[in-house]
């Protein structure tokens, strides 16, 4: 099928970008890579009058790969993430977390930055960006505001961006040295959507006990869940995986779970639980080894 | 400079090394600007959504899309579709070996697959590309023939 009329309008500055977005708001949409926005715009699934093509726009091309954070622009695509690619070693988990995503022709097109805003619950790296601690700057004509990345899936689909708003990089804070992290996955087939996900980070002390431990759910909630109950970890040495199954399995029963036709809501929190004992794990060993 | 287009816009992009100037309905998307405006029907369309990987194109050497790009994204780019893949090393190294291991049976998905290869010059092994099944995910063949095309694409290297 073919997209409905729109009018197509392209910035060549991010001032231009805002102005045009205050000017259109709920009307308009904002392409970037377009590998979500596209196929339901040629599905008629969405019909925007306008449609705000921000590729022209070189200050979203930025990229900073400082020392204590990476700040990612919204036209830096997916692929950049990858292990070889240009930002592959910025981040590991970004890079783990995109052998998920898609193919590599939908990463040489696709955002982070995109997919972040564009909040699928299916989706890889809003759960990977909220595990990683990451930050969002946001601008309008009104100015430029921060938001945690935790703070922006709203529901399956939308987020808490206002209608003149967008996305104009991601802050992810650099890691320590005793930081380890992972990602791991179960879906029906390679870059299918996922079924369950899951991402996470462990950071230990000097002395080897845990002080900080994230997981977050890709696919089992409408925004990326927080696995709740592991500040208990914190300070104590780093859990048998026994008492990981016996945590997270507890803590699986009581979440509420998206409805999912290729997968009953028990097999979802069996995956849930799964996935996040995955992660956990592998993300100590390595914050284990990293430690030395 | 802020363009707008509410009826046609132009593009001006070089196809497989011409020069091609046109005006495109802003929604025209680049896989019915190569098969309709230009006769390029090399590139396949299969789904419209970006999921089966037949209408693969290089824009700027890098494989994408051609059904997620509209045609006007590509102003001021280069674009090659496999009917402009001779000029880059390795093609006939990829045909021999697609004719070798009989990786087609209707040849729809062949454009797609080739035009992904192209992207690392036939020599996914040589460009990093460590996992091939994972590689080659993003092409959808409809007979099913992966077996063979996987075969084929071991042999490049």
């Amino acid at each position: 099928m073919k997209p409905a009329r729109f009018r197509y309008v392209r910035p060549a500055s991010l001032d231009e970008a805002v102005d045009l977005l205050a000017e259109h708001g709920p009307d308009a949409a904002v392409l970037a890579g377009g590998q979500s926005l596209v196929p339901l715009m040629n599905q008629r699934l969405r019909c925007p009058a306008a449609l705000i093509d921000l590729n022209f726009v070189t200050e979203l091309n930025g990229r900073d790969d400082g020392e204590a954070s990476l700040v990612i622009g919204a036209l830096v695509r997916q692929r950049e993430l990858e292990s070889d690619g240009a930002l592959g070693r910025a981040e590991p988990l970004l890079a783990e977390a995109s052998r998920f995503v898609g193919n590599r022709q939908v990463r040489n097109r696709g955002t982070l930055v995109g997919s972040l805003a564009f909040a699928d619950p299916a989706a890889e790296y809003p759960a990977v960006l909220v595990a990683l601690g990451a930050t969002a700057t946001a601008r309008s004509v009104r100015g430029e505001r921060e938001i945690s990345c935790a703070n922006v899936a709203t529901g399956a689909f939308s987020c808490s961006l206002a209608a003149d708003e967008l996305i104009t990089s991601v802050r992810v804070p650099k890691a320590g040295a005793r930081r380890g992290s992972a990602y791991t996955e179960v879906a029906e087939r390679r870059g299918a959507r996922a079924l369950a996900g899951a991402a996470a980070v462990v950071e230990l002390e000097s002395d080897g006990s845990v002080s900080s431990c994230r997981v977050v759910l890709v696919g089992v909630s409408d925004v990326p869940l927080q696995v709740g109950g592991l500040d208990r970890l914190r300070g104590q040495p780093i859990p048998t995986d026994e008492e990981i199954r016996e945590l997270l399995t507890a803590w699986s029963n009581e979440i509420p779970v998206r409805p999912d036709r290729r997968a009953d809501p028990r097999y979802k929190r069996a995956l849930a639980a799964e996935m996040s004992i995955r992660a956990l794990r592998r993300a100590a060993g390595r914050a284990r080894r990293l430690a030395g | 400079m802020i363009v707008i287009a509410t009826e046609l816009i132009s593009v001006n992009a070089v196809v497989n090394g011409r020069r091609v100037v046109a005006s495109v309905e802003a929604r025209m998307s680049l896989s019915d600007f190569l098969r309709h405006r230009l006769g390029l029907t090399g590139t396949h369309v299969g789904c419209e959504q970006g999921v089966c990987g037949s209408c693969n194109v290089l824009v700027d050497g890098v494989a994408v899309r051609s059904c997620l790009l509209f045609a006007t994204q590509v102003d001021g780019r280069i674009v090659t579709t496999v009917e402009g893949l001779e000029d880059i090393p390795g093609l006939e190294r990829a045909r021999e070996a697609f004719i070798a291991e009989e990786a087609f049976q209707c040849g729809f998905c062949t454009p797609g697959f080739l035009v992904a290869l192209a992207e690392v010059e036939f020599r996914p092994a040589e460009a990093g590309v460590t996992d091939l099944r994972s590689f080659l995910s993003g092409t959808l063949c409809r007979c099913t023939g992966y077996q063979t095309i996987l075969k084929a694409v071991r042999r490049l290297g």
